[in-house]
């Protein structure tokens, strides 16, 4: 993860997440946190998704 | 009186008192779980607005799975948990939320899961006691139009799988973010290209922009 001002990007191949929220970038507001946000890779991610369809 | 007539008054009566018999039990029911899922119950479709659905607290998979193209949503006007309302109703193109009032909401979790042909939301969405929208628009891949009510929305909420967004759409999604005071999360599809001045008014109201 890159992180510029209060902008966060992810890696190439991974996402971005707080657990509830998923993306490849996210521009932190005033409340928002670096440290509330990691990555996983886009297989994970895929996998949630999948997982939330069952 | 003909006797056709009587009989066409006889049957008349009879549906009345069927009705009837129908409305009191939506009145004593506090639950509509899985109601028009699967096309279930299609008697009612048309007429469920007539009936007194003000009981009704807890409702989920109301329409699951539904083959219908278009559906006027239900209101429930104490419903504070729903769950599914529309959940994977692949061929939903339209879904009307006129006159649909489900203000005193507090779950609104995956109301519109897996809608991919869906591409219109009727009416204006009003959630205001909101807490939880998890997954409520997650694979609307088609959707277009959605309108929601200014300064509604103070949960986290998502339009990643909707690429298709119009300007009008997006901006009202803007207008509809409430001033926050802890961190919560507005996704958008990657595809949307926010204005510098969409960009300020989410920050100014404290939200985190995910895309």
């Amino acid at each position: 993860m890159t992180i510029k001002n209060n902008i966060l990007t992810a890696d190439s191949g991974k996402v971005l997440t707080n657990g509830e929220a998923f993306g490849k970038t996210v521009r932190l507001g005033k409340f928002g946190r670096v440290e509330n946000w990691y990555e996983i890779t886009d297989a994970e991610y895929e996998k949630i998704k999948e997982e939330q369809r069952e | 009186m003909t006797i056709a007539e009587k009989l066409q008054t006889i049957a008349e009566n009879e549906q009345r008192v069927f009705d009837a018999g129908k409305n009191d039990v939506f009145k004593n029911m506090d639950s509509l779980n899985y109601f028009f899922a699967d096309d279930l119950n299609s008697y009612y479709f048309d007429k469920i607005s007539e009936y007194d659905l003000s009981g009704i607290t807890k409702a989920q998979y109301i329409f699951q799975s539904s083959k219908k193209t278009e559906i006027k949503a239900l209101s429930l006007p104490n419903v504070t948990y729903l769950h599914g309302m529309f959940k994977n109703c692949a061929s939903l193109e339209i879904v009307d939320f006129t006159d649909c009032n489900l203000k005193k909401a507090k779950v609104l979790t995956e109301m519109l899961y897996g809608c991919g042909a869906l591409e219109q939301i009727k009416g204006t969405l009003d959630f205001p006691l909101a807490e939880y929208a998890s997954r409520s628009f997650q694979g609307c891949s088609s959707l277009k139009e959605i309108r929601l009510a200014e300064g509604s929305i103070a949960v986290s909420i998502s339009f990643a799988d909707s690429p298709l967004l119009t300007s009008e759409s997006v901006q009202s999604i803007i207008d509809a973010l409430a001033t926050v005071t802890e961190a919560k999360a507005i996704t958008f599809n990657e595809e949307i290209t926010l204005t510098d001045a969409q960009i300020a008014e989410i920050d100014g109201k404290g939200w985190d922009l995910v895309q």
